[in-house]
């Protein structure tokens, strides 16, 4: 016996009563802190891939779908562009390093990106298996790329033209996997490796010679040396086809205006939570009413006041923590799901599911508010007439 | 006299203690250690069983709860089969019964028993206030009954009479 138990089997009596606020409460925590989940790791997302990006160069159109294309390979891109181009602006002093990026094919809906040495380093890319690329049609997967499509060091595969499907296969050119990466939780997880050359290569006519000014590239991504570059650049490529974008910006842009959404399911989550407690308040209070003989009846058998307060303090506390306890969980099922659903649209994986600081916080405002709301009645209990209480009827 | 109204005038003393100047918790305890007091009508704390509202004395002042006595107490008054049954379940006499349990199962000095037989039947009253009588003579505990139900009133040599004047010792 004690008072916990007490208060547990208490609770038990009144099933139903239990049983809603818990829910409520559940539902309430558990939609916060998916809301903190979700946007901790979309921003997660798209900073570990902004990194150092602080640029980006490509054909004109969107510059959100620039972005979205060339630093996280979830969009079209927007055209191509010439390399000449493109590398007067990275030769401009302002700029410190530009990587060209050139792709157009898909394996199994992998994207096949061309690039240079430096794209791989610029994520700190570490080889697991095989190694880096040395020739063109030499490929080093990522590691996304190597779990779904079971491709492994020594194979060789068709790509295919697009970024989607499959039905124009280029079946003359043969790409052999000679590297395979571990995994980053970055963009190059999703892609296959290869050199720009490659690219060109495969969509070259047979024996047909191509001038080197008319070579094309989809974007480059910019890293700046001096600060100007941002406001410099822009008038260096206006007569061109070519546009720059920030990545910071445009993702910026982005999450404000997902923010709409979010904060209108902040207020709902927060709605529901206020809810829960008035269902803890009230559960408790009636229970209050309906037990003042039991109250009564343990002040008579030796109980304190503050034993009875202590009682109800406990099943307000018990109802809160059970129900927090149990939205955090419904929080991380909600997130796994959300992932599976993610992952399949955008094939992000999102699959850490820590508690969050702000997560221990709520957890604590919510033991904390229902301890409250059974404070409230508990200092009626305090004032509880036994003689009278115990002689009505 | 158990310390649940306190007296406008004079004191009350109990087994040396002056009750009438212990206030909240003290007097809470103190009352909970000396009475066991049967109600007019048996409360319960709904939510647990027969056994466990036994083992609330014991929770409450601290100590270890006696189960085997409180099982041969329960054996005594006829209701051991209820032991793990919910108070609701119980008859009213059954009730009473359990109630004269938990009023003897800490050892107190004094048993005050309110209107212990007012919803009983003849029958029914002779063997609850016998059953008290004898658990009480058992445990060694002085018996208060308050009542003015005629069929308790010849039993007992040392009456006080409340009239509407003034108490007479008879």
């Amino acid at each position: 016996m004690s008072w916990i138990y007490l208060a547990w089997r208490n609770l038990g009596l009144k099933k139903l009563q239990t049983t809603l606020s818990l829910i409520l409460l559940a539902f309430g925590v558990g939609m916060v802190s998916l809301l903190m989940l979700s946007e901790k790791q979309l921003s997660d997302t798209f900073d570990r891939n902004i990194q150092d990006i602080d640029l980006v160069l490509g054909a004109k159109g969107s510059p959100l779908q620039l972005i979205l294309a060339n630093v996280y390979h979830v969009d079209a891109p927007t055209g191509n562009i010439r390399l000449v181009d493109a590398q007067k602006v990275i030769r401009h002093p302002y700029i410190e390093e530009g990587i060209p990026l050139a792709y157009g094919d898909n394996y199994r809906g992998f994207r096949i990106v061309g690039s240079t040495a430096a794209y791989l380093d610029h994520y700190n890319a570490a080889l697991q298996a095989g190694r880096r690329i040395e020739a063109p049609f030499e490929v080093v997967i990522g590691r996304k790329v190597a779990e779904t499509t079971g491709l492994k060091v020594g194979d060789t595969f068709f790509s295919a033209h697009g970024l989607q499907d499959e039905t124009d296969v280029h079946t003359d050119k043969t790409f052999t996997v000679v590297g395979m990466l571990a995994e980053s939780q970055s963009v190059i997880d999703q892609l296959l490796h290869c050199t720009i050359e490659t690219i060109w290569a495969v969509h070259d006519g047979h024996g047909e010679t191509v001038d080197e000014s008319d070579r094309e590239i989809t974007a480059v991504l910019l890293k700046k040396r001096n600060p100007l570059a941002v406001l410099t650049i822009p008038n260096v490529i206006r007569d061109s086809n070519m546009q720059v974008a920030l990545p910071a910006i445009e993702i910026n842009r982005l999450t404000q205006n997902f923010g709409i959404g979010l904060n209108t399911l902040r207020s709902i989550a927060l709605i529901i939570m206020l809810i829960s407690f008035a269902s803890i308040f009230i559960s408790v209070y009636d229970n209050l009413i309906a037990r003042k003989y039991e109250l009564a009846l343990l002040r008579t058998m030796g109980s304190g006041p503050s034993g009875v307060f202590l009682l109800l303090l406990l099943e307000g506390g018990l109802l809160s923590f059970g129900g927090a306890a149990l939205g955090l969980v419904l929080s991380r099922v909600g997130l796994l799901v959300l992932a599976e659903l993610v992952q399949d649209k955008f094939r992000y994986d999102w699959s850490s599911i820590g508690l969050l600081p702000n997560e221990w916080a709520i957890f604590g405002v919510a033991i904390f508010v229902g301890l409250i709301a059974a404070a409230i009645p508990g200092i009626s209990a305090l004032k509880i007439d036994i003689s009278r209480t115990l002689s009505e009827k | 006299m158990c310390g649940l109204l306190h007296p406008q005038q004079g004191e009350v003393e109990v087994q040396g203690q002056k009750i009438s100047a212990l206030n909240g918790p003290a007097l809470d305890r103190f009352r909970g250690e000396q009475f066991g007091i049967v109600f007019q009508q048996s409360h319960f704390i709904q939510s647990l069983s027969v056994m466990e509202n036994l083992a609330i004395p014991h929770f409450l002042l601290g100590g270890k709860f006696p189960t085997s006595k409180a099982k041969e107490l329960l054996g005594n008054l006829g209701i051991a089969h209820k032991a793990h049954a919910k108070p609701r379940a119980l008859s009213v006499g059954e009730q009473q019964r359990a109630s004269i349990a938990r009023a003897l199962i800490h050892q107190p000095s004094i048993v005050l028993a309110d209107e212990p037989t007012s919803a009983l039947d003849d029958a029914s009253t002779a063997a609850v206030i016998g059953l008290l009588e004898d658990q009480c003579a058992e445990a060694g505990a002085a018996l208060i009954v308050v009542t003015h139900d005629q069929r308790l009133k010849t039993r007992y040599s040392n009456r006080v009479e409340l009239n509407p004047g003034t108490p007479q010792a008879s």
